[in-house]
């Protein structure tokens, strides 16, 4: 009887966008991992149309089902109450959707001196990062508490298995590179599961639709334990200061293509589980919300200055990603509706910079086989003018130069910041933070671009001089020219187009707060 | 309603383990292995027939009337669920036997299949016990032929095993049997459906805790955990299978019969339930941290097992039953994956189980690819971790009941530990078994597979991972079936 129950409920019908999302996905990444294991294994164009088709295909259900306003919704675990209740609303499609992407641009990137081993193939690191991509979109189409917390566990293992056995170093470095991520990620999980389960037993119902208004009158030590729970949980997976190592060690050691998907993929879970539960309007009663704002305040000013002296470009994506993370975590415990605007589209355009940064570095990494600065090479504007023009655009979008999609969510912020009846005293300290973080990206922008794109050597050196010059360097080209170039673009557009940008902020403040 | 049928699932073993000693004693030669395979197979399906119907069936049951009208014999919709789980793993020792090497299983089985199907016969008569009696003899009938199944081995290690859990044994028996006459003291009664006098609560609460002291034992939860790791490093695959499944379930009906009749009492009792079960998970998690024989950690992680599995339990006395027979179910598919791979490779490397270390596993995943992900599966089960969901579904399961409870922020704290050292325990393991086939530091060696891997062993880790998966696509799909849930 259950059995026939759930089978008939399974049946894609009308919903098949939301199962394409999910189902192709896991196929792929399941074919691809097992194909991987076997004596042939898959050969690099097998795997790549493999995974590029999975993300592609997932992009579509993602588009269908945020269009078309399709749902799923059936028992899963019946004893404990958790249903199979999966829709993209206002705050999760666009997340969604930078997922699908960085996941594509992370098939493309995808090379043979990613960490492949020996006796591997692409196939298998493919597989993993579309057990990301899995994790990701079960995670932010959820409507179950319980369930957006068991999917948003399933990003602990794929990174730790690429930290262990495709990150660069000695076996000793990948062990501790992967300690360190699944230390993190599963203490993150497992705080974020805790909450969620005080949570959801203080308000009787694991439904995000009915969760708001369980909550309302339930005891205020449970909503506080849960609240501080969930907080730290976000600190970890954000990552904000000091949960932040996991993150600026796996960028430095791991392949291109995964820095890609978890720029993308995997961090803005962290933004996303903070506006799904912490802005809510009895949860952020709780009083936790300074203390996060403060956290992330901190985080915004040390990872701006650090970034600033980083010679590894590597690393100063990463520490650009934690100030951009960290404005999507203010705006929401900042709290209010123009708060959760700024927080939500924070944390999609998050999304967004970090995939193009990542692909424009992957990009640059293949042409200079290393992702550091402080080495004699050519000036890009004049060896490679093709990813000179990317570098500048991609590093514009992280810096938040007005022009860029990444500007809109700094103006959301401040003003979040600033409006009226928030003049509360410990607004002015955060004020100080958002402002130096936002300024020294700014600073790191310019310094890089001036580094890479206007100086280095030069073709009009003395042609008698015996100093022996770098092997010049091919310009990006092939697909993932063309992925970086579409991404940059993307950017740019969308940072001239405020009107759409306005009202994917108001429609995620609208599924988190209501429509008041 | 009275149906004798009800007891089939203990009889029918019980008969084929006397029939089993006959046939070994009567059938000469190499025919006897058969014969006695044939006898204790067919027992078992008999036994797993009828606890099918009578899942099939649902409802509650009753046989053996008691004085006053009340039934000795009782089993309900979760009785019979977990009395299919005691069966099935019965099936899977009995399957993993079959190419075991050692002499007690290959030459003369009979002895060891006959005490196999007095464990069954005692676990399914512990489980649907309506009377501290019978729960008594179904205890006793239980573990005293674990301790025997764990002494047929041969040698020192084996010797020591089953000193250890013979003393141990005696000790918690002997608890349980004190408790037993402290509870009639109290309640003046021995059913366990009976309404105790409210003047003997004291006394009531000490013959609750001495019960749940012998079945602590049972269950390897703490302090009754000692034997669990010199018995863990002496027991073949077949018998482990046994010991980390069967005596489990009984300790969770047992519980779940006790439970009700505490009722009265509050919540007082379900927070001795509640120690065990956090001391049990933090405490084994903490110790298979350390671990590198893999009988070691197995042992520690079934302890810590226990005490999840006993967790719901103290959400209070008519709380986390359901859970409680979930986590159960779980574990024991992920538990006896494990063990099954580990036994195949036993075989295939020629060593013993004990003689399996994690340095010898290195590169598993690389060198025997389907073996090395069902031991992946079965770790990743144990800890929770998705992508197998079903683990962190027993996890959320058993946390519910007492987070549902006032004041009990203390036992979610210690669940959260505890979760977080068991995500650490496997992510360990899944460092050895996908590291490269190299040598490791120190200089060990992967063990050499110098033989295949039995084919049943193989055929049974697949199924295990098979349904570890199905169930973390659709929970209900699989704990449906044992009318779990």
């Amino acid at each position: 009887m259950v059995t026939r129950t759930v089978l008939a409920a399974s049946l894609p019908g009308e919903s098949w966008p939301v199962w394409l999302a999910l189902l192709v996905p896991l196929t792929a990444a399941v074919m691809l991992g097992v194909g991987s294991r076997t004596r042939d294994g898959i050969g690099r164009r097998a795997a790549l149309a493999i995974s590029v088709g999975a993300a592609t295909l997932a992009l579509v259900g993602v588009v269908g089902t945020a269009l078309a306003h399709q749902t799923v919704d059936q028992p899963w675990a019946p004893a404990l109450g958790i249903r199979l209740h999966l829709a993209l609303d206002g705050l999760s499609w666009p997340p969604a959707l930078v997922a699908c992407l960085a996941s594509l641009a992370a098939a493309l990137v995808v090379g043979r001196d990613d960490g492949n081993d020996a006796d591997g193939n692409e196939a298998g690191l493919h597989a993993l990062h579309l057990l990301l991509l899995e994790a990701s979109l079960v995670t932010l189409m959820a409507r179950d508490v319980l369930l957006l917390v068991i999917a948003l566990a399933g990003v602990v293992l794929p990174v730790w298995a690429i930290a262990f056995d495709r990150s660069a170093g000695q076996r000793e470095d990948r062990r501790r590179t992967a300690s360190r991520v699944s230390g993190s990620l599963g203490s993150g999980v497992v705080l974020a599961t805790a909450g969620a389960l005080v949570l959801t037993s203080a308000a009787g119902t694991s439904s995000l639709d009915r969760f708001s208004a369980g909550l309302v009158g339930a005891p205020r030590s449970e909503v506080l334990a849960g609240t501080v729970l969930i907080t730290l949980a976000t600190v970890l997976l954000v990552p904000l200061v000091p949960g932040h190592t996991w993150w600026t060690g796996l960028v430095a050691a791991a392949p291109a293509a995964t820095r890609v998907i978890v720029a993308g993929g995997v961090l803005p879970l962290g933004g996303y589980l903070a506006a799904r539960l912490l802005a809510l309007p009895v949860i952020h009663a709780a009083g936790v919300g300074p203390w996060l704002a403060a956290v992330a305040a901190l985080t915004m000013a040390w990872a701006g200055l650090a970034a600033f002296a980083q010679p590894n470009l590597a690393r100063l994506l990463a520490l650009a990603g934690m100030v951009h993370g960290a404005g999507a975590v203010l705006g929401v415990a900042a709290g209010g509706r123009l708060g959760v605007q700024a927080g939500a589209l924070a944390l999609a355009v998050a999304g967004l910079v970090g995939t193009t940064a990542f692909t424009v570095l992957a990009a640059l990494e293949r042409s200079w086989g290393t992702t550091r600065v402080d080495h004699t090479r050519e000036a890009l504007r004049l060896g490679q003018p093709r990813l000179g023009r990317l570098v500048v655009g991609g590093l514009a979008a992280v810096g938040a130069v007005p022009g860029t999609v990444a500007f809109w969510p700094v103006v959301w912020g401040g003003l979040a910041l600033l409006s009226e009846g928030r003049r509360a005293w410990w607004t002015w300290p955060l004020g100080v933070g958002f402002a130096v973080g936002l300024v020294m990206l700014l600073a790191v922008a310019v310094r890089v671009i001036s580094l890479v794109w206007a100086s280095g050597w030069t073709v009009a050196m003395d042609p008698t001089s015996t100093v022996e010059l770098p092997r010049p360097v091919p310009d990006a080209s092939g697909a993932l020219r063309w992925a970086a170039l579409l991404l940059v673009s993307a950017v740019i557009v969308l940072g001239l187009l405020p009107g759409p940008l306005a009202r994917i902020a108001d429609a995620a403040a609208t599924a988190v707060l209501g429509g008041a | 309603m009275s149906d004798l049928l009800a007891i089939g699932p203990a009889a029918l073993p019980a008969l084929a383990a006397v029939l089993v000693l006959l046939v070994d004693a009567l059938v000469p030669g190499a025919r006897s292995r058969l014969a006695v395979l044939a006898v204790a197979a067919a027992g078992l399906a008999g036994g797993l027939g009828l606890a099918l119907v009578r899942t099939a069936q649902g409802g509650w049951r009753q046989a053996l009337p008691g004085p006053g009208g009340v039934s000795l014999w009782v089993t309900g919709p979760l009785a019979s669920g977990l009395v299919l789980v005691v069966l099935v793993a019965a099936v899977l020792a009995v399957a993993l036997a079959v190419p075991e090497r050692d002499a007690r299983w290959t030459a003369r089985p009979g002895p060891a299949l006959a005490l196999l199907l007095a464990v069954v016969a005692g676990a399914v008569t512990a489980i649907c016990a309506g009377d501290l009696i019978t729960l008594t003899v179904g205890a006793v009938l239980t573990v005293l032929p674990c301790v025997a199944l764990v002494g047929l081995r041969r040698g020192e290690r084996a010797l020591a095993a089953t000193l250890a859990l013979l003393s141990t044994a005696v000790t918690a028996l002997a608890a349980l049997v004190l408790g037993v006459a402290v509870w009639y003291a109290a309640t003046g009664s021995l059913l366990l459906a009976a309404a105790p006098g409210a003047e003997h609560r004291p006394l009531h609460v000490l013959g609750f805790a001495l019960v749940l002291v012998g079945l602590a034992f049972m269950a390897s939860a703490v302090p009754g955990h000692d034997w669990t790791s010199p018995a863990f490093l002496g027991a073949p695959a077949p018998v482990l299978v046994l010991l980390t499944v069967v005596p489990r379930a009984a300790v969770v009906g047992s519980a779940l019969a006790l439970l009700p009749s505490l009722d009265y009492l509050g919540l007082g009792p379900v927070n001795v339930i509640a120690v065990v079960a956090l001391a049990g998970l933090l405490l084994g998690n903490a110790m298979a941290l350390r671990q590198i024989e893999c009988s070691r950690l197995l042992a520690w992680v079934s302890v810590a097992q226990s005490g999840w599995m006993l967790l719901p339990l103290a959400g209070g006395p008519l709380a986390g039953g359901p859970q409680s027979a979930e986590v159960l179910l779980v574990v024991t598919l992920a538990l006896a994956s494990v063990i099954t791979v580990l036994g195949g490779l036993a075989l295939a490397g020629e060593v013993s189980l004990r003689r399996l270390t994690l340095p010898g596993l290195r590169g598993l995943a690389r060198r025997a690819p389907v073996l090395g992900t069902v031991l992946s599966a079965g770790a990743l089960t144990l800890a929770g971790l998705p992508p197998l969901t079903v683990g962190m579904v027993a996890k959320v399961a058993a946390v519910q009941p007492v987070l549902q409870q006032p004041g009990r922020w203390w036992v979610a704290v210690g669940a959260v530990v505890g979760f977080a050292l068991g995500v650490g325990v496997t992510i360990r393991w899944l460092r050895f078994l996908w590291d490269r086939p190299t040598a490791s530091s120190s200089g060990v060696e992967p063990m050499p597979l110098t033989r295949p891997v039995p084919r049943v062993h193989l055929v049974v880790a697949i199924l295990l991972a098979g349904l570890l998966a199905a169930a973390s696509l659709a929970p209900q799909l699989v704990l449906g079936l044992v009318g779990i849930g």
